[in-house]
């Protein structure tokens, strides 16, 4: 009889957890018929709305608001991100409401956290698709997107992801938006600058072992096989600390010039390392070195004239930037960085779409965004292309004394 | 492959073998005296970063000197809390299990209460240990050298309290014998207590010293913990030298391989060698007998 | 007696149409994916029980052994167009491949040696999962799973899979339940309660200890590959140390050693984090903390709760006895002075 108590335990505690009521933990008879009961009104409590949305394309805000949904890593092994990201939706959503909302309705969101961790991000993305909600930012990286963009494309909602990896348009997914400079053109950029305007004879190719850093690389590659330059490549792992081997390799290569492809924490150990060990060639990164946060943990030294590939810095005398950098400023106190702007003009585009679409409709939402064109964002102009890139531009910037400046910007032509 | 660039390898090798030593170092006092592993460990050292970077020196402005015995005095406490807490309660049940998932649930609290206190940034103190030597072509950081004095000082420290001290005494006596120890009117459990508060500081020691090489993040720690656990298999389990050795043979191997294997399989090495000597030589490069 | 026996085949039967028609009935994918999980996380956890539970050893490694059995069938169905069921033998052989190599070498020895042998297999599954990117996808993963086709039956929702996951699930807690009440299910109890006079009887403890852990591969293998086809997408960094010790903490959360117990803790620690989400960006924490009062006050789970020698043995109710011990001891002696 104990025994089973416990297999009923665990059928009170699974009713009673997916109905969100808190569990109560009985066990003798009395409490089945609870129980029990609780269980029915549970499924016709769940079934109302489900059939609704099942049916799926006119799900009805409910009064005057209209939901978007928002995932983020604010626990795992990436929370900086998803707090700027937070700061940068919220930021953008005030400033709308403050205008008058969409279509006459207040825009809200529902965020929940996935931990930078694909299983959870599957999970909290089912959660959401589940809510009222008219569109889908976030998760960010490549690796949770492509987890994710299979339910997503079936639930027919709209999603607009950080991740900038060129797997993701690859898997050709109509709903999927991609709100950040694909890598394919940022490695584009990061060869041609390195061959063409700091001739460059022998290239070191260093890239992060992720889907990051290797679609990174791939896309560096190809533009150099096309320019006919020579060029060596090494990889390391996530989470590596000492890049001590590849970069004597580097040197014993002779290279002239470092294209390096890798993420934030990796960033700042190769910059001090390659120092350390007098690597005294250009290096060309990709596009997170230029975050205060990822600056602010070097010294000077390290990074002194090094050029980044990226979509946004704060010191930009575009009107657009400076604008967002103020009120980002007085709002949280801090620059902003690439996370917060990318997700700030995603917000914005999929505020723009809502209008042109005139309905909460998700399938109207995604053909409008999918139609938009010439929305000013922190990060460039944004517009649709064929593959669903929002972003067609990125800058290339200097750093000096641990502050990017922009040199050059380069924008690519899309239908 | 010229013999300069040998050379740097292997002391890059040494320089990061000596942080697994310690980290190995650390795990061994509470394995010694409880039998148990300290799956919180590298979170421990984690907590120790962040305790001295970000509480004492940036918060609070303090000197290295005074943030350094401030973090050793907090971290000691936190030690014998979690000894109090966690590992005094737990290593008496059926099974170590008990006591290994509570220190891996303490990990997460670890990890989301320095998320909370201190933000999820990542920060460095700047200037800190930050410079480099150079002998003949061959660079040695300023950090790699304190890493590796630091350590040599604190083995022989250990040996020192462990073999001439009567409260060291005491504590190997309750590795050897829990039972003889308490009929000889040792009080284990406080003799746990200190113990563990002893690793909790070498821990905040190793934290001190790695974060010019590593910044100070939630993630800093991850590879070095579980690698610390190669370092002891390898040396010979449950033994100072023996963690010494280990480390230093991993550090310096890890790097050297890179010149057969792609780099990107450099962090294999550790876990392969762990496994070979687990099969062929358990007793580890020393072959110490506990 | 028999009238117990009976009701209890009445309930479970109940307990069975009740999991099977939830799905069915519940559309909402949040809650069935929320199912689905704990069932995969639930056989993972009964084949963790055999290994840890029963037998004592601690194995840190079901991330890698999951990894090996979601990866081997998968890949074996992208590269060679393998049938999708065939996945589930090819998880089983994969589990006792698994179950014998690393067994082997690591529990003739006695101590912490399996979990340190267990976490270095797990993070070289990893690293060459990660590296081997030709092969394995590297770190892009494995995309466009293709749904479990069942002779025909294609389970291609997420409900359909649940259903399918209740009834294998079903049958795999009955088999647990059979080896734990069998003869092996005894010895294995003995290995971690009294290792010498296991020896002392004459019984073989490594070929034992070895076919607790190849059973705790085999289980976890299976769960892996169900976690494949959960997911329809897989990729290595899912694989870390924080999902071994994840299910170290189920074991535990229900109750070390026993099934209920295995199936209770899943269900608990899979779910309790969702149920938490409201808490916003402290449901992690409070999760931990949740999670360590139970370490402590409730070592042996919360199936302890319904047995009484086990409870008493440890935690809370030994504190509380602890004390009103005391207090009885105190009174008997003021009764003595008087």
């Amino acid at each position: 009889m104990k025994r089973f108590a416990g297999l009923f335990l665990v059928l009170v505690m699974a009713v009673s957890m997916l109905a969100g009521c808190g569990s109560d933990g009985g066990s003798d008879e009395k409490k089945e018929t609870t129980a029990a009961k609780a269980d029915k009104d549970v499924e016709s409590d769940t079934e109302a709305p489900k059939e609704s949305e099942s049916a799926g394309q006119t799900p009805v805000s409910d009064g005057d608001t209209i939901t978007f949904g928002l995932s983020c890593a604010i626990t795992g092994n990436f929370p900086l991100a998803g707090e700027r990201t937070l700061q940068g939706v919220q930021m953008a959503v005030d400033e709308i409401n403050a205008a008058g909302g969409v279509l006459g309705k207040k825009l809200d969101f529902i965020y929940e956290d996935d931990g930078n961790d694909p299983t959870q991000a599957v999970t909290v993305v089912t959660k959401l698709l589940n809510e009222d909600i008219c569109g889908l930012i976030g998760p960010h990286t490549t690796t949770n997107c492509l987890a994710v963009q299979e339910l997503v494309g079936e639930a027919k909602i709209p999603y607009i992801t950080g991740g900038s990896g060129t797997k993701i348009a690859a898997a050709n997914n109509q709903y999927v938006f991609q709100c950040r400079p694909s890598d394919g053109m940022n490695g584009v950029v990061a060869a041609d600058f390195a061959v063409k305007e700091l001739g460059a004879k022998k290239i070191g190719v260093f890239f992060n072992n992720n889907d990051f850093g290797v679609g990174g690389r791939d896309a560096v590659t190809a533009e150099l096989d096309k320019l006919n330059a020579e060029y060596i490549t090494l990889g390391h792992n996530s989470g590596d600390t000492d890049m001590t081997s590849q970069l004597m390799q580097f040197a014993a290569e002779e290279i002239d010039t470092m294209i390096l492809w890798t993420d934030d924490a990796e960033d700042v150990v190769v910059a001090r390392q390659a120092y350390e060990l007098g690597l005294e060639v250009n290096v060309i990164t990709s596009a997170g070195v230029v975050m205060e946060q990822v600056l602010s943990q070097m010294e000077p030294e390290y990074v002194e004239g090094w050029y980044s590939v990226t979509d946004f810095v704060p010191a930009n005398d575009d009107p657009v930037v400076s604008k967002f950098v103020e009120s980002f400023k007085t709002e949280y106190g801090m620059e902003p960085e690439l996370y917060a702007s990318a997700y700030y003009g995603a917000v914005k585009y999929l505020a723009a779409a809502i209008e042109k679409a005139g309905s909460d409709d998700p399938t109207a939402i995604r053909d409008a965004m999918a139609e938009l064109s010439d929305i000013e964002a922190p990060t460039g102009v944004l517009g649709c292309a064929s593959d669903n890139t929002l972003v067609h531009s990125c800058v290339v910037t200097q750093i000096t004394d641990l502050k990017a400046s922009v040199v050059n910007t380069v924008s690519a032509e899309y239908e | 492959m010229s013999f300069a660039m040998i050379m740097q390898l292997i002391i890059s090798g040494i320089a990061l073998g000596f942080i697994y030593s310690m980290v190995s170092i650390e795990y061994t006092l509470i394995f010694n005296s409880t039998g148990l592993l300290n799956f919180s460990h590298d979170k421990l050292i984690m907590l120790g970063a962040y305790v001295f970077a970000g509480q004492f020196v940036l918060r609070m402005g303090c000197g290295y000197v005074v943030a350094t015995i401030a973090t050793i005095l907090s971290m000691f406490i936190t030690g014998i809390l979690i000894a109090k807490g966690i590992f005094n309660p737990l290593r008496n049940m059926a099974s170590p299990i008990f006591a290994v998932i509570g220190t891996v649930i303490m990990g997460r609290i670890i990890k989301e209460l320095c998320r909370i206190i201190w933000g999820a940034t990542a920060f460095n103190i700047p200037g800190f240990m930050k410079g480099t030597f150079k002998i003949g072509g061959i660079v040695i950081t300023r950090a790699n050298t304190y890493i590796i004095i630091v350590a040599v000082l604190l083995v022989v420290a250990l040996q020192l309290y462990f073999n001439h001290t009567k409260s060291g005494k005491a504590m190997r006596c309750v590795q050897q014998n829990k039972t003889a120890a308490t009929l000889m009117g040792i009080n284990v459990s406080q003799n746990i207590n200190v113990t563990i508060g002893i690793s909790a500081v070498v821990c905040s020691i190793i934290g001190i010293l790695v974060i010019s090489l590593f910044s100070v993040s939630l993630t800093m720690t991850n590879m070095i913990g579980i690698k610390g656990f190669a370092a002891g298999v390898i040396g010979g389990f449950g033994y100072f030298p023996g963690c010494i050795v280990g480390g230093v043979l991993i550090g310096i191997l890890e790097n050297l391989s890179t010149l057969v294997i792609p780099s990107i399989y450099k962090d294999c090495v550790a876990f392969v060698l762990m496994i070979v000597f687990l099969l062929v030589q358990p007793k580890g490069i020393l072959g110490h007998k506990k | 007696m028999k009238e117990n026996k009976n009701v209890k085949i009445a309930l479970l039967a109940v307990l069975a149409v009740a999991l099977l028609v939830f799905p069915i009935v519940d559309k909402n994918t949040y809650h069935q994916l929320a199912m689905a999980q704990t069932l995969v996380n639930i056989i993972i956890v009964l084949g963790l029980n055999f290994i840890t539970g029963l037998t004592g050893q601690m194995n840190l490694g079901t991330a890698g052994i999951m990894a090996l059995g979601a990866y081997s069938g998968q890949l074996m169905v992208q590269k060679l167009g393998m049938a999708t069921i065939l996945t589930i033998p090819v998880a089983i052989l994969m589990g006792v491949l698994i179950g014998y190599a690393l067994g082997y070498p690591s529990l003739r020895l006695k101590g912490v040696y399996l979990s340190l042998t267990t976490i270095g297999f797990s993070e070289i599954v990893r690293l060459v999962i990660t590296n081997w990117a030709d092969f394995t996808g590297g770190t892009t993963g494995v995309q466009n799973i293709k749904a479990l086709n069942l002779f025909g039956l294609k389970l291609d929702a997420t409900w359909k899979l649940t259903v399918f996951l209740v009834v294998v699930c079903g049958i795999l807690v009955f088999t647990a339940y059979r080896i734990v009440g069998s003869k092996y299910g005894r010895v294995f109890k003995a290995i971690r309660d009294n290792i010498e006079a296991v020896e002392a009887c004459g019984i073989d403890v490594a070929s034992l200890k070895i076919k607790a852990f190849t059973l705790a591969a085999i289980f976890g293998c299976v769960g892996g590959c169900f976690y494949g086809f959960l997911m329809t997408y897989l990729n290595p960094t899912q694989f870390t140390q924080d999902l071994s010790a994840n299910y170290l903490l189920m074991m535990m959360f229900g109750g070390i050693g026993s099934v209920p117990g295995s199936v209770i803790g899943a269900t608990a620690v899979t779910l309790l984090p969702e149920v938490l989400r409201f808490t916003k960006e402290y449901y992690w924490l409070i999760f931990g903390i949740i999670t360590l009062l139970f370490a402590i006050f409730l070592p042996y789970g919360f199936i302890s709760l319904f047995q009484k020698e086990k409870r008493e043995e440890a935690g809370i109710f030994k504190i509380l006895n602890d004390r009103k011990g005391k207090r009885k001891v105190t009174a008997s002696k003021s009764g003595g002075m008087k």
